[in-house]
């Protein structure tokens, strides 16, 4: 098997593998998020009777809901890393898989894999205890991409055990 | 300085990669004034510090509960495992032979370094590190890196 590629991954391509950043940093907005509506709206109707109590109520929703705002935002601004998205050029052999820049090189032997999963848009290949490494599937003629499959298929890394 | 050639081996694990998921200070500040301006509206409200004290810190738990799942990716991975590796840092770059894989970086992929008592770790644009441990250098060798990479501004 030889099968080389050059293809520019998107930041559409990372949707589905990658957690941003900040969805782990931000995480405690979401508590104290969800604490400020759901306080507020308990003082609001335990305490409906009492103007401080609505007063506050509404305060602490309207804070609630703007740090749940703000945390979403953070998120969707977290973007993909410019050197993921570089040309980037893949080699497939019977050996290893390569995946090159001009500046960076990256070869991994077959025998540091321990599974692959295909997804739609591309092959996940996880390493033991390492890295995981993902080759696009976009760039592969049908014939190819059936070529891959049969060979981590017959390596047994496909549905294996991650 | 092109013809530098260190070469290093070392079956220590990487050190120095920041936690990508580590909460910022402000993230911090941010939710302890939420909780804190909770409990005094409460009070203010009329309601018994006391019993407003325990509601938010039984909110808090349910919320942190409900929440246990995004909260997972952070758990303390397993240690990696040690297996020996071999760097050979050249004028052109950086290459790393472990037993399954090669990676190579040409030295304007790395913008930063940090030196750490263990380890050179080298910074990617991309926040990625590359490490280098201190270990397996020699007097010469280290300072030979270090005046290389002076040269190179990327010590900080």
């Amino acid at each position: 098997m030889r099968i080389e590629f050059t293809f520019s991954r998107g930041p559409d391509y990372f949707s589905t593998i990658m957690v941003p950043g900040n969805v782990l940093r931000t995480r405690p907005l979401w508590v104290t998020g969800w604490f400020g509506v759901v306080a507020g709206l308990a003082l609001a109707v335990l305490l409906g009777g009492e103007l401080r109590a609505l007063g506050v109520g509404a305060g602490l929703v309207l804070a609630g809901a703007a740090l749940l705002l703000v945390r979403t935002w953070l998120i969707r601004a977290d973007r993909v890393p410019e050197s993921f998205l570089s040309s980037r050029r893949w080699l497939l052999t019977d050996e290893y898989v390569e995946s090159r820049t001009d500046l960076t090189v990256a070869r991994h032997y077959w025998a540091g894999f321990r599974a692959a999963a295909i997804l739609d848009h591309l092959y996940m290949l996880f390493c033991d205890r390492g890295p995981m490494l993902d080759v696009p599937r976009e760039p592969l003629t049908a014939e190819q991409d059936e070529q891959f499959a049969a060979f981590l298929r017959g390596r047994g890394l496909l549905g294996a055990q991650r | 300085m092109t013809d530098m050639r260190i070469e290093v081996s070392s079956d220590l694990p990487p050190v120095g990669t920041p936690p990508d998921g580590k909460v910022p200070v402000w993230v911090w500040a941010v939710s302890a004034a939420m909780i804190g301006s909770a409990v005094a509206g409460a009070g203010w409200a009329g309601v018994p510090l006391p019993v407003a004290l325990i509601a938010a810190v039984v909110l808090l738990l349910v919320l942190a509960l409900a929440n246990v799942r995004r909260f997972a990716p952070v758990r303390r991975r397993p240690a990696p495992p040690r297996v020996e590796r071999r760097w050979i840092v050249t004028g052109t770059g950086i290459e790393l032979t472990e037993a399954q894989a090669v990676s190579g970086w040409r030295w304007p992929a790395l913008v930063a370094v940090d030196e750490t008592p263990a380890a050179y770790v080298f910074r990617q644009a991309d926040r990625r590190t590359v490490n280098l441990p201190r270990a397996g250098l020699t007097e010469e060798q280290e300072t030979q890196l270090r005046t290389f990479l002076s040269e190179r501004g990327l010590l900080i």
